[in-house]
C-alpha cells in the first residue's frame, strides 16, 4: 500500500481527531470564559426596537413557541431574552401558544422559569394557551375567532375566568406577534395566515441554520426583525442587559469557528501543495 | 364498490373545502357570507387534526409491536423501550396532566437532554463536512468557500476582532446574494405549490387518497 504524503494527510485528517478537537474547543471556553466583546447586528437591533415600538402599555403580545426540545440549547436563550423583554414592558398582556409543535407549551413553561415576571400575574397579565392541533387551519381559526377556538388555557382554566383574555375577539386585537420557530410548521405558515391577511407586526427568533432562509421576509419588512442563532441570543441578552446562556456559549462559538477556519485553510494548503507536487512529478 | 370506498366522495369534499378556503381568503370583503361557514370548517379541521395524533399512536404501536413479535435483530429491544416510554408518558400525562412532577421529570431529564444531544451531534458532522468539502477546486468552489468562511466568521464574535470587514461583507452576502437566491427558491416553490393545489382541487392529484386498488 502506498504511503500518503504529508500534503495528502493534511487533506484527510481522521474525523475522530476533528471530533475530539471540536469537543475540546467547546469545553475549554465554557469552563474558562474568554469574555470576547459582542456587537449587536442590525437584524437583532431591529427586533429589539420593534418590541419596544409595539409592546406599548395597553398592548397585547402573542408569543408562539414553535420549536422542539432538541433546539433548546440554541432557541432557549433567544426565547428567554425575547420573553423577558416583553415582560419588562409595563401594562402589556402576553399570550403564549403553539400551533405547530406540541412541545411548545412545555418549553414555554421552561422559558418562564428563567424570566423575571416583573410583578406580572398568571391569568391577569399573561397566559399559556397550550397547543392547538391543525397547524395552518388552527392559525386561521385563531385569527378569525379567538373565543370560538380557545375554550381553556394550558392548565384547563376556562378563558372566561382569565382577565388577560378579556375583549380579545380576533387577531386584529393583537399588537405584536413574536414567532420563535425552528422549522415547519413555523413562521411561513403564520405569514400566510396572520401577517399577510391581518398585517400584524411580527418579529422572529430562529436557529442559525434556518436564519438565511428567513432573510427575504426581513428584507420585505414582513418580519420587523429577526434574532438568529446563539449569536442573536447573545446580542439580545446584551440589549436587555441580562447575560445568560447565549452569552456564555458565544465564546465556544468563537473557538469552534476558529478551529473550522484553521482546518479548512490547512485542507486547502494540503490540496494545492499536493496538486503542485503531482504536476512537478509529471 | 361500497359508497365509502369511492374516490369521488373525498375528491368532492376536497374540492368544496378547498374552494371555500380560497374564496374566504381572497374574497372575504366581497362575499362576507362565506366567512361563517369557513370559520366552522376551520374549527372542524382543528378537531380532525387532533385525531391524527391518535392515528400516529396506533401506527407507532403497530410497527413496534410487529418488531417485538418478530424479534427483529438489532431493533426489538429499542421497540420495547420506545413503547414503554411512550405509554409511560401517555399514562402519566393523561392521569396526572403534563404538569405532574413525574411527567416533568421525564421530559426535562430524559427527553430534553437526549433530543438536544442528537441535535448537537450536528456540530461534529458539520465541522468534519466543512473541512472535507470546502476545497477551492475551481472558481465556483472558491466562491462557496469564501462566502462560507466569511459568514461563519461573521457569526462568531472573534471574527470582527480578527478583521472588521467580516460582519460588513458577511451581512452583504446574507442580505444580497442570499436573499436573491432564497427569493428565487421561494417563488419556484410557490409556483409548484399553486400548481399542486390546482391539480388537487381538480382531482388530478390523488396521492393524499392512498394507493389505488
Amino acid at each position: 500500500m502506498e504511503r500518503k504524503g504529508f500534503w495528502d494527510r493534511l487533506q484527510s485528517i481522521d474525523h475522530r481527531i476533528l471530533y475530539a478537537a471540536v469537543i475540546v474547543v467547546i469545553i475549554i471556553p465554557l469552563l474558562r470564559p474568554l469574555g470576547l466583546p459582542i456587537t449587536v447586528t442590525d437584524a437583532t437591533l431591529k427586533a429589539y426596537k420593534a418590541v419596544d415600538e409595539y409592546a406599548k402599555p395597553g398592548s397585547v403580545v402573542v408569543i408562539a413557541f414553535e420549536f422542539i426540545a432538541g433546539n433548546w440549547p440554541e432557541m432557549g436563550p433567544i426565547a428567554v431574552a425575547m420573553t423577558q423583554h416583553v415582560f419588562n414592558k409595563p401594562d402589556v398582556r402576553i399570550i403564549i401558544l403553539a400551533m405547530g409543535r406540541d412541545e411548545g407549551p412545555i418549553l414555554a413553561e421552561r422559558t418562564l422559569r428563567y424570566v423575571d415576571k416583573k410583578g406580572k400575574e398568571y391569568g391577569r397579565d399573561y397566559v399559556n394557551l397550550g397547543f392547538f392541533a391543525g397547524g395552518e387551519a388552527a392559525m386561521a381559526a385563531f385569527a378569525r375567532d379567538i373565543p370560538g377556538l380557545v375554550k381553556k388555557d394550558y392548565y384547563g382554566t376556562p378563558i372566561e375566568g382569565l382577565p388577560v383574555m378579556s375583549g380579545l375577539k380576533s387577531l386584529s386585537d393583537i399588537d405584536l406577534f413574536i414567532c420563535l420557530w425552528s422549522g415547519t410548521p413555523g413562521w411561513v405558515e403564520y405569514l400566510r395566515q396572520w401577517q399577510t391577511p391581518y398585517g400584524i407586526a411580527c418579529v422572529g427568533g430562529t436557529l442559525g441554520i434556518v436564519g438565511p432562509g428567513a432573510q427575504p421576509y426581513v428584507a420585505a419588512g414582513q418580519l420587523k426583525g429577526l434574532v438568529v442563532g446563539l449569536r442573536g441570543g447573545g446580542e439580545y441578552e446584551k440589549l436587555i442587559n441580562k447575560p445568560g446562556e447565549a452569552t456564555a456559549g458565544l465564546d465556544a462559538i468563537s473557538t469552534t469557528h476558529i478551529l473550522i477556519f484553521v482546518c479548512v485553510i490547512l485542507g486547502n494548503i494540503g490540496y494545492f501543495a499536493a496538486r503542485g507536487a503531482r504536476r512537478r512529478e509529471g | 364498490m361500497s359508497l365509502l370506498r369511492q374516490r369521488e366522495i373525498p375528491i368532492g369534499i376536497t374540492l368544496i373545502a378547498g374552494f371555500l378556503m380560497l374564496i374566504d381568503y381572497y374574497f372575504r370583503a366581497e362575499i362576507p357570507q362565506v366567512a361563517g361557514i369557513s370559520t366552522t370548517v376551520q374549527r372542524w379541521a382543528v378537531i380532525i387534526a387532533a385525531f391524527a395524533l391518535l392515528i400516529g399512536l396506533i401506527n407507532i404501536t403497530r410497527i413496534h409491536l410487529n418488531h417485538l413479535m418478530k424479534r427483529t435483530r438489532g431493533q426489538w429491544i429499542f421497540s420495547v423501550w420506545c413503547l414503554f416510554i411512550m405509554y409511560l408518558m401517555i399514562v402519566v400525562g393523561l392521569f396526572g396532566t403534563v404538569r405532574h412532577p413525574i411527567y416533568q421529570w421525564l421530559y426535562t431529564n430524559i427527553f430534553l437532554p437526549i433530543d438536544a444531544a442528537m441535535y448537537s451531534i450536528l456540530a461534529l458532522f458539520i465541522s468534519s463536512a466543512a473541512y472535507r468539502a470546502f476545497r477551492a477546486r475551481n472558481f465556483e468552489a472558491f466562491l462557496m468557500l469564501a462566502s462560507g468562511i466569511i459568514t461563519m466568521m461573521m457569526n462568531a464574535p472573534i471574527g470582527e476582532i480578527i478583521w472588521k470587514g467580516f460582519p460588513v461583507v458577511g451581512d452583504w452576502i446574507m442580505m444580497v446574494p442570499n436573499v436573491a437566491a432564497q427569493r428565487a427558491f421561494l417563488i419556484c416553490a410557490v409556483v409548484g405549490a399553486v400548481s399542486l393545489g390546482i391539480r388537487t382541487l381538480l382531482g388530478m392529484e390523488r396521492g393524499y387518497l392512498g394507493r389505488e386498488e
